[in-house]
């Protein structure tokens, strides 16, 4: 099985990376040992229903339960309609807790929520690790994972693929408090509504110890530079609105309706521009998420077998998830106006993105049983 | 009648088939050609009771694929799942599939199932698995295995339309839904049972455990009663009109509801029908009786016929779910017959409108063909009805919850409902 992925790697991948393709290889043997049961054994054979994407957007919106931004009263048409017309609707798509924080930490790390996470960490503390639990789960609390505790990210660097978040708003790189600092980024600044808890690159010492994270955990502004040539254009891009136009503040601080409406318009200015892009164009898939539902009142409902972790008995706070979501993909392997109804969470998302580029399951990714996408989601050909 | 209708087939084939599936059923001997006599004057027809029991979530090819001379299909079908690996139709080995999940049968996941007509995206709906693809054989089911070579099934009967439960249940009493998805909010379509008061024809409404016409409110409070007022009236020949029954819903997990939904034990399903079965036959009203069994929607379960829209209210429920098991049970039913007229809920409401001259609830009832039409009014009618042996079975230890919770859960919403207001449920 792991000759199989080797040899993907090698027909796929320039001679320069092929060190990095055979280190990452001996940390996928590690990996699936500790981590996915058995699992990837059993799917190696039917590996052939992964698309041959290298490039994977993915837009991050905020606090929606679907019925509201997919149901037939959206505030979100271009979303709901438009955008919904041309790709596969995940109907049942969750969140994994509440707040917002533990759920972008899940989508790049397969860990689950803790106390602070879930409050969204106001203070950038260390997390504070005494033990590793099933399913390399850290045992702790606390906002900043330390180095050992990796994530979707460092996998790609590993393995010669390139990564981006692009944060609107944030202005410098990697931009996050110190250490035990409280973050002056929790409630919007008019002309600056950048979010750290929002930009879950800067939660892992693995990233923020590393000059990786100055060079691609970036501003918004550089996108669109980068979407020139697919060349330029990173292999996995987490695309983070600022509160405003990611749905989270309405009204906003600078007198916008925010909520879906500007969430909406946000859309309509930048899903083109990436759908336009030559790496779009030539194997991309776009992804357009949800870190959670309406709130931990609205929904706190979970799929996919999550429960209790070691680190919070409800991950929702009021219940075991995040709610349902809902999550668009809209892409050249995936077939117009369809759906796919199958259950998946963040914790799916990120097992789909480590199939997507042959990378061992990290965290709750390796949940047995998880589904990843498949021809359901990539369906263009069925 | 604008549909054409073919092949009621030859009831000897079948009935020699289904007697050698299970020694025991009585064949029919008598033969019948493919064509239908004409409807007769409603009035004078003969029929003056109309019973229709639906249960819940069976394809054809799933439940009834092995009737002879059916347009079944059980082995031999391949279907790919979202990981690519390809799996065969197969025999179920057990009675309930507690370890598998409910396969969908939403509105999204049948159009997936659907996948513009090839009917091939059942193990990729879902949270499917294979068995999705599995079926029944007459060996696992005594009651249909001796009565569908013995009555008329029809084999081109689809559910009304491409959803779950609580919509197709809709369409059976309205010829319309005002849901896609199942939802205990307020109901206040008109129904079959508003066109009957304003006749002064009688009807009435038999639950088990939950009512479902409670979804609008009390309304029809008068005209429920519970299943065992079903029996009585059977046996004291006071039947309406029109009558719907229907079985027990909850207690799925424990395989002792009785609607046949998984993961409800069909073993059970199996005694509930024979019981109706019984009851209808020996009652003194049984001269003057059809009887329809239905199933409301396909369950996720495979089938190869791709449905068809329909004239509707909403181009989105136009389109028909898959193919159900449907039987016809009376009098004038032709015995060992397969009618392959394109039918659906909403044609057992054209008979009813037929038979009392009750206006049309929607477009849906108006265009459908009416399932009368498979009856044999050209001949005596025949009272004979066979006896069949439904043998009684201990169920196994209960289904443990799945992740996502249990089919069932559709219920208890509405079973809270009506308590609320002020139904008596057992």
């Amino acid at each position: 099985m792991i000759r199989t992925k080797l040899a993907a790697a090698f027909r796929r991948r320039p001679i320069a990376i092929l060190l990095a393709a055979i280190a990452a290889a001996a940390l996928v043997a590690t990996l699936f040992v500790r981590t996915s049961s058995g699992k990837a054994e059993a799917d190696d054979p039917a590996v052939n229903y992964l698309p041959s994407s290298a490039h994977v957007f993915v837009i991050q919106l905020e606090n929606k339960s679907y019925d509201g931004t997919f149901g037939p009263n959206s505030p979100a048409p271009y979303l709901s309609q438009t955008l919904r017309q041309q790709g596969v609707l995940l109907n049942n798509y969750y969140g994994i807790g509440h707040n917002s924080l533990d759920n972008y930490l899940a989508q790049i790390s397969g860990q689950g929520p803790n106390s602070a996470t879930q409050g969204d960490c106001p203070v950038y503390t260390p997390f504070v690790q005494t033990g590793t639990a099933m399913l390399g789960q850290a045992i702790g609390a606390g906002c900043v994972y330390p180095s050992n505790v990796t994530t979707l990210a460092d996998q790609l660097t590993g393995a010669g693929f390139t990564w981006k978040g692009y944060m609107e708003d944030m202005g410098t790189p990697c931009n996050h408090p110190a250490i035990g600092a409280a973050d002056p980024t929790m409630t919007a600044h008019v002309g600056y509504q950048y979010a750290t808890r929002h930009n879950p690159f800067v939660y892992f010492q693995s990233i923020t110890g590393s000059p990786s994270c100055a060079a691609n955990d970036v501003d918004l502004s550089a996108l669109k530079g980068n979407l020139a040539s697919a060349a330029t254009t990173a292999n996995f891009n987490f695309i983070v609105p600022n509160l405003c136009n990611d749905g989270h503040d309405a009204p906003c601080v600078d007198g916008q309706p925010g909520g879906l409406k500007s969430a909406d318009a946000w859309l309509k200015q930048w899903v083109p521009v990436i759908m336009n892009s030559p790496a779009f164009q030539q194997d991309g898939i776009l992804m357009i998420t949800f870190d959670e539902s309406d709130g931990p009142q609205a929904d706190s409902s979970a799929c996919c077998g999550e429960g209790p972790g070691p680190n919070a008995a409800q991950p929702g706070l009021t219940g075991p998830g995040g709610g349902r979501t809902g999550a668009l993909m809209v892409s050249p392997f995936v077939a117009p106006n369809t759906w796919s109804t199958t259950s998946y969470n963040h914790y799916s998302f990120l097992a789909s993105m480590e199939e997507l580029f042959h990378l061992p399951y990290l965290g709750y990714a390796g949940t047995p049983g998880l589904s990843r996408f498949g021809l359901d989601v990539y369906n263009k050909g069925v | 009648m604008t549909i054409p209708r073919r092949n009621f087939l030859s009831a000897s084939a079948l009935a020699a088939v289904g007697a050698a599936a299970l020694p025991g059923a009585v064949p029919q001997t008598h033969a019948r050609s493919a064509v239908p006599s004409a409807l007769p004057n409603p009035a004078s027809s003969g029929i003056d009771h109309i019973v229709v029991v639906m249960m819940e979530n069976r394809s054809f090819d799933h439940f009834l694929g092995w009737l002879p001379g059916a347009n079944g299909k059980q082995d031999g079908f391949t279907f790919i799942d979202r990981y690519g690996i390809p799996h065969g139709t197969h025999h179920l080995s057990d009675y309930q599939g507690c370890s598998h999940p409910d396969p969908d049968h939403s509105y999204e996941g049948g159009l997936i199932a659907f996948n513009n007509g090839k009917c091939d995206g059942w193990l990729r709906a879902g949270d499917n698995d294979d068995f999705a693809v599995g079926y029944y054989t007459s060996s696992d089911l005594a009651f249909w295995a001796q009565a569908a070579p013995a009555w008329t099934v029809c084999d081109n009967y689809f559910a009304a339309v491409m959803a779950e439960t609580y919509p197709n249940r809709f369409y059976q009493h309205a010829a319309q839904t005002d849901r896609i998805h199942n939802s205990s909010v307020n109901a206040t379509i008109p129904t079959i049972w508003d066109r009957l008061a304003a006749a002064g024809v009688s009807g009435k409404y038999y639950y088990s455990d939950v009512p479902f016409i409670a979804l609008w409110g009390t309304k029809y409070m008068p005209i429920s009663a519970p299943y065992a007022t079903f029996l009585s009236d059977c046996a004291a020949g006071t039947l309406p009109s029109v009558s719907f029954v229907d079985p027990r819903f909850v207690e799925e997990g424990t395989g002792t509801s009785g609607d046949d939904h998984p993961h409800a034990d069909v073993r059970s399903g199996e005694l509930f029908l024979n019981e109706i079965y019984s009851a209808v036959t020996k009652s003194p009203a049984w001269s003057k009786t059809l009887l329809i069994i239905n199933f409301d929607e396909w369950g996720g379960f495979y089938d190869h016929v791709a449905p068809a829209t329909a004239p509707d209210v909403s181009q989105t429920t136009s389109r028909r779910g898959f193919r159900v098991p449907a039987m016809l049970v009376s009098p004038y039913a032709r015995r060992g017959a397969v009618a392959s007229g394109l039918y659906d809920h909403t044609s057992i409401l054209k008979a009813i409108e037929w038979r009392w001259n009750l206006p049309a609830l929607t477009p849906r009832d108006a265009n459908a063909t009416n399932i009368a039409e498979v009856l044999d009014f050209s001949s005596a009618p025949n009272l004979s009805a066979p006896t069949f042996l439904v043998p009684t079975y201990v169920a196994g230890a209960a289904c443990t919850p799945l992740p996502g919770g249990d089919p069932e859960d559709e219920w208890h919403p509405l079973k809270n409902r009506a308590i609320a207001e002020g139904w008596k449920l057992s």
